[in-house]
C-alpha cells in the first residue's frame, strides 16, 4: 500500500535555526495518528510542510506520491491551529465557500453537525464564541471526504466537554480509508482514538510506533511513555 | 477556481465598495439639485446652507470613495492572505497566480468602477439635466461628430482614432493593475520578515519605488548620452506638422508608455508570485 504521506530527508530552517533536521516517516493510508511532541518540536512546521504552507530547505514530502500543490490540497482537509475564518462570513456562507472549493465537501453532512449543535446557519462568525468558532471549523473540516486530515492542536485551549465533541467528531466523521494525524502535547485525551503515534523533538523523529506496540512493549500508556521519553 | 475566487472576492469587497458607490451616487444626485436651486436663487439662507453642505459633502465623498478602494485593495491583500485567513485561503485547490489574479482583477474592477462614476458625476454636476432637451444631447453628439468628421477631412485614418481609444482604455486597466501589484509586491517581500512585517512592507514599498525611478533616470540618461533623445525630438517634430502625424505620435506616446507599465507590472507581478509561492511566511 503507497504511503499517504512521505518525508524523505526532511528539513526546514528558518534562518540559522532548524525546525526540522533530516525527518524520515511514512504513514499509510487508514490510520488515526498522533504527532505528539512538546511545544516548539516542530509538529506545527510538519504539518505546514504538509499544506504546501511552507517549502523545505532540504529534502521532500510527498502526499499521495505528489510534491504539495493544487493537486494534493484537493486530498488534504486541514485544521490550523488558530481560527482562521474570516468574521464577516455566516455559516451559510462558509458553506457555500467549502462547497465551491472542495468536491469532497458534503454539506448535508456540515448541516447535520450543525443542526446537532443548534448552529444557526445564519450566524456570522465574528458572532461566535471561540469554542463554538472552533467547532464550526472542525465540522467544515471533517465534512470533506478527504484523503489526509491534518488536525493541528485541534483540542488546544477548549473546555472537556468541547474537547470530547471534538474527538467524537473527528472519530465518527473522518473517511476510513484516510488517514488522520492529529497533532498535539495533550496525549491522554487523545491516546483511545489513536491506531499509531510519532513524537518529535528538536526537529527530529524519536519514535514511530503502533499504540498496541507500546502498550506491550512499554507496558504503560502513551502518555505515560511520552512522559518518561520527555521527562525534563 | 479563479471563478470561485472571484465570486467570493466580489462579495467579500462588495459589502464595503457598494454601500460606499451608492452614497457617492446620492451624494452627486443632491449635489447636482443643490447647484441648480443655488443656480435659481431657490430658498432662503438656511436651505442654502445645507445645498452648499451637500456639494461639499459630494466632493468630499470622492475622495473617501478613492481613499476607502485603495484601503480595500491594500487590506483584502494583506488580512485575506498574509494574516490568519491565509491558512484558508492558501490551503485552497488552487495556486497563488489565482490568488492573485482574483484580488487583482476585482481591485481594478472597483477602481474603475468608481473612476467611472465619480466621471459621470462630476458631468451630471456640470450639466443642468433638469433644464436639457433632446436636442442639447443631439447637439453634443453631434458637435462629437462634427469634431471627428473635421479630422478625418485632415487625413486623420479612422483606424489611428480607435486604435489611440483602445490605448487609453488598455492603459487605464493596466495602470490600476500595476498600481495594485506595487502594493502586493511591497507586501509580498514585508511578509517575508520574522518581525516588523507592516513595517518591512513599507519599507519594501518605498524601495521598490526608489529602484524604478533608478531604473529609468539610468535608461534615460543613456539614450541622451547616445543622441537618441535628439532623434526622437526631431522625429516627433517632424511628424507634429500634420494631424495625422500628431495622431501618429499620440499612439506611439501611448503605446510606449503602456510597454512600460506592462515591463513594470511584470517585474512587480514576478515579485509578488515568488514571494508568495516559495518564500510564503505566514505568522
Amino acid at each position: 500500500m503507497s504511503a499517504i504521506l512521505e518525508c524523505r530527508n526532511l528539513s526546514k530552517s528558518f534562518g540559522g535555526v532548524k525546525a526540522l533536521d533530516g525527518v524520515n516517516l511514512s504513514i499509510e493510508p487508514g490510520r488515526v495518528v498522533g504527532l505528539l511532541g512538546p511545544n516548539g518540536s516542530g509538529k506545527t512546521t510538519l504539518i505546514k510542510l504538509a499544506n504546501g504552507l511552507l517549502t523545505p530547505s532540504d529534502g521532500e514530502l510527498l502526499i499521495a506520491g505528489m510534491k504539495p500543490g493544487a493537486d494534493t490540497k484537493a486530498i488534504v482537509s486541514y485544521l490550523p491551529d488558530r481560527t482562521y475564518l474570516p468574521d464577516w462570513m455566516s455559516v451559510r456562507q462558509m458553506l457555500d465557500f467549502f462547497e465551491d472549493f472542495y468536491a469532497d465537501f458534503q454539506r448535508e453532512k456540515a448541516v447535520e453537525m450543525l443542526g446537532r449543535l443548534s448552529i444557526d446557519e445564519r450566524m456570522h462568525l465574528g458572532q461566535m464564541s471561540k469554542g463554538t468558532r472552533e467547532k464550526v471549523q472542525l465540522i467544515l473540516v471533517m465534512s470533506r471526504e478527504a484523503g489526509l486530515y491534518l488536525l493541528d492542536e485541534p483540542i488546544g485551549g477548549v473546555d472537556p466537554a468541547t474537547r470530547d465533541f471534538i474527538l467524537d467528531t473527528i472519530i465518527r466523521n473522518y473517511n476510513p480509508s484516510a488517514s488522520v494525524i492529529i497533532s498535539t502535547h495533550l496525549i491522554a485525551d487523545v491516546e483511545a482514538v489513536l491506531d499509531e503515534v510519532i513524537f518529535i523533538n528538536g526537529g527530529r523523529i524519536v519514535l514511530q510506533k503502533s499504540v498496541d506496540e507500546i502498550r506491550e512493549a512499554q507496558g504503560k500508556s502513551v502518555d505515560a511513555y511520552f512522559r518518561e521519553v520527555f521527562k525534563c | 477556481m479563479l471563478g470561485h475566487l472571484l465570486k467570493h472576492e466580489f462579495r467579500a469587497t462588495g459589502r464595503r465598495m457598494l454601500p460606499t458607490l451608492g452614497v457617492l451616487a446620492l451624494l452627486g444626485v443632491l449635489a447636482n439639485l443643490s447647484i441648480r436651486m443655488l443656480e435659481s436663487g431657490f430658498g432662503g439662507t438656511l436651505l442654502r446652507i445645507l445645498m452648499g453642505l451637500f456639494v461639499a459633502a459630494f466632493f468630499i465623498g470622492m475622495t473617501v470613495a478613492w481613499v476607502m478602494t485603495l484601503v480595500l485593495m491594500i487590506s483584502r491583500f494583506y488580512r485575506n492572505l498574509l494574516k490568519d485567513e491565509g491558512y484558508l485561503m492558501f490551503t485552497l485547490p488552487t495556486n497563488s497566480h489565482a490568488l492573485i489574479w482574483s484580488k487583482l482583477i476585482v481591485s481594478t474592477v472597483w477602481f474603475l468602477a468608481t473612476a467611472l462614476l465619480i466621471g459621470l458625476l462630476m458631468m451630471l454636476t456640470v450639466a443642468n439635466l433638469g433644464q436639457m432637451s433632446a436636442d442639447d444631447f443631439n447637439a453634443a453628439f453631434y458637435g462629437v461628430r462634427e469634431v471627428l468628421d473635421m479630422l478625418y477631412q485632415l487625413g486623420v485614418s479612422r483606424s489611428s482614432l480607435i486604435l489611440l481609444l483602445a490605448e487609453l482604455v488598455v492603459a487605464s486597466v493596466v495602470t490600476c493593475l500595476t498600481t495594485c501589484l506595487h502594493f502586493y509586491a511591497a507586501m509580498g517581500l514585508g511578509q517575508m520578515s520574522a518581525n516588523h512585517k507592516g513595517l518591512m512592507s513599507v519599507l519594501a514599498f518605498i524601495g521598490i519605488s526608489i529602484a524604478f525611478q533608478i531604473l529609468a533616470s539610468t535608461v534615460f540618461s543613456g539614450l541622451v548620452k547616445a543622441g537618441s533623445v535628439d532623434l526622437i525630438v526631431q522625429s516627433i517634430e517632424d511628424l507634429a506638422q500634420s494631424a495625422p502625424g500628431v495622431v501618429r505620435v499620440a499612439n506611439s506616446s501611448v503605446g510606449s508608455a503602456l510597454l512600460l507599465e506592462v515591463l513594470q507590472g511584470a517585474v512587480l507581478y514576478v515579485i509578488t508570485s515568488l514571494s508568495l509561492s516559495k518564500k510564503l511566511n505566514l505568522a
